[in-house]
């Protein structure tokens, strides 16, 4: 008989979660405590850039982590990675919760956020080693983007923005932003499709 | 009709993913992907594309309660805390093992909204009979609740082993390792060794891998004998 050690914190391998969401499947319940210590800071922060409120976003949290718990027995590890698999679905939570209760502002006051962790190329070796592969081909290809269509596609990801509030946010017409996203988003696949 | 249009489809497709689309675009587009498996193909790799982006944000630790409203949520059977489980106890149990006989019972009074049988036992020092771990379990024994009364500090590889010698037998089974650290855990019981609780349970400090050998080759140097609680 062993013990299943505290580290939590270093269970975070690709392999280490896929193992832990199959056993969520099997409703193994210590396996979904350990998959939510190693997951919810990230999938937390992408859930309150979208949501803002702490209450809220620790809602949208719950919900997203009742969907995984009933959804791992469709996590295929050949099609996804586990993060990503999980990041779409608190994603997907945050933003219907935000979309349902429309008149959510997004206010021009607030600062731009410049996403300096995205396009850093001061990220060390080990920084880059322990990025996935596919992450860093995002990374590359979201570099290749023209500044505001990345500005564009990192604020409507990050922060949920919808048409109308990047044209407010960016201070831009609106038909102007729509081509900026259309033309970023199609740039992005043909690059990641290049690598 | 437009949406046949695979520029137009991706494009949407990829919107969707992203957060774009809106009220009614977004409803509208929801119904089509129920209809469409190739359009939700679509969706499902931009989705995959774009959450790759979902690692590098840094990360926010969420708020302690969402744990909790979590757990209430999906497994509310669990919320009331059995007896053996409840931290109080622990805490007052903790205090010292001199006062303890006495301690017990009365911490037993304090804490008891209904009655569950249960064991209680707590593992002292063979020498010193100081207190190292408490450890309970209900009636069934299919579960041992251990909390370490005492942080020590071991060398790396070294564990604190825990093993049962049933009542009446020369025999020793394997039961598991104990946290050394001043925290608690649960340690299953494997089905065959519940009816064999009865007995005495040993601790020998032991240097081994991650993996619980079958027999001690230590000597004990801590142990204890269960005693039954009902409250």
């Amino acid at each position: 008989m062993t013990i299943e050690k505290n580290s939590f914190l270093s269970m975070q391998t690709t392999e280490e979660l896929a193992q832990l969401l199959a056993r969520c499947a099997l409703k193994d319940r210590r396996a979904f405590e350990s998959l939510y210590r190693a997951s919810s800071a990230q999938l937390f922060s992408l859930v309150l850039r979208i949501v803002k409120d702490q209450d809220l976003a620790s809602e949208v949290l719950q919900e997203s982590y009742v969907k995984i718990w009933n959804r791992a027995g469709d996590f295929r590890v050949d099609l996804a990675k586990p993060l990503t698999w999980m990041g779409a679905i608190a994603r997907n939570q945050a933003i219907d919760l935000i979309r349902r209760s429309s008149s959510q502002p997004v206010t021009a006051s607030e600062p731009i956020e410049e996403f300096n962790w995205i396009a850093d190329d001061t990220a060390g070796p080990a920084e880059l080693v322990s990025q996935g592969f596919e992450e860093q081909a995002l990374h590359n290809c979201l570099k290749q983007l023209e500044g505001p269509q990345r500005q564009a596609m990192l604020l409507a990801y990050f922060k949920g923005m919808t048409h109308d509030e990047l044209a407010h946010h960016m201070a831009t017409p609106l038909g102007t932003v729509k081509s900026w996203l259309r033309r970023g988003l199609m740039r992005l696949k043909t690059c990641l499709e290049d690598k | 009709m437009r949406y046949q249009d695979p520029r137009l489809t991706e494009l949407l497709a990829a919107e969707y993913a992203l957060g774009t689309l809106k009220g009614r675009a977004r409803e509208r587009f929801e119904k089509l992907l129920q209809a469409h498996p190739n359009l939700r193909r679509q969706v499902r790799e931009w989705e995959l594309r774009l959450n790759q982006l979902a690692e590098s944000a840094p990360p926010v630790a969420p708020p302690a309660a969402a744990w909790s409203g979590l757990e209430q949520r999906l497994f509310p059977e669990t919320q009331r805390p059995r007896w053996f489980e409840r931290l109080n106890l622990w805490r007052s149990l903790a205090l010292g093992s001199s006062a303890m006989a006495g301690l017990l019972a009365v911490v037993l009074l304090v804490n008891t909204p209904q009655e569950t049988p249960g064991y209680v036992i707590m593992i002292n020092n063979t020498q010193s009979q100081q207190s190292a771990w408490m450890v309970s379990a209900p009636q069934d024994m299919d579960r041992l609740f251990v909390k370490s009364l005492k942080p020590m500090d071991l060398p790396k590889d070294v564990r604190c082993l825990l093993w049962l010698q049933p009542e009446g037998s020369q025999q020793v089974y394997a039961l598991g390792m104990l946290p050394d650290k001043g925290d608690e855990m649960v340690l299953p019981v494997a089905r065959d060794k519940r009816t064999m609780m009865p007995g005495q349970l040993m601790v020998t400090v032991e240097q081994v891998g991650d993996s619980m050998p079958t027999q001690p080759s230590g000597p004990i140097e801590y142990k204890g004998k269960w005693m039954p609680v009902k409250i």
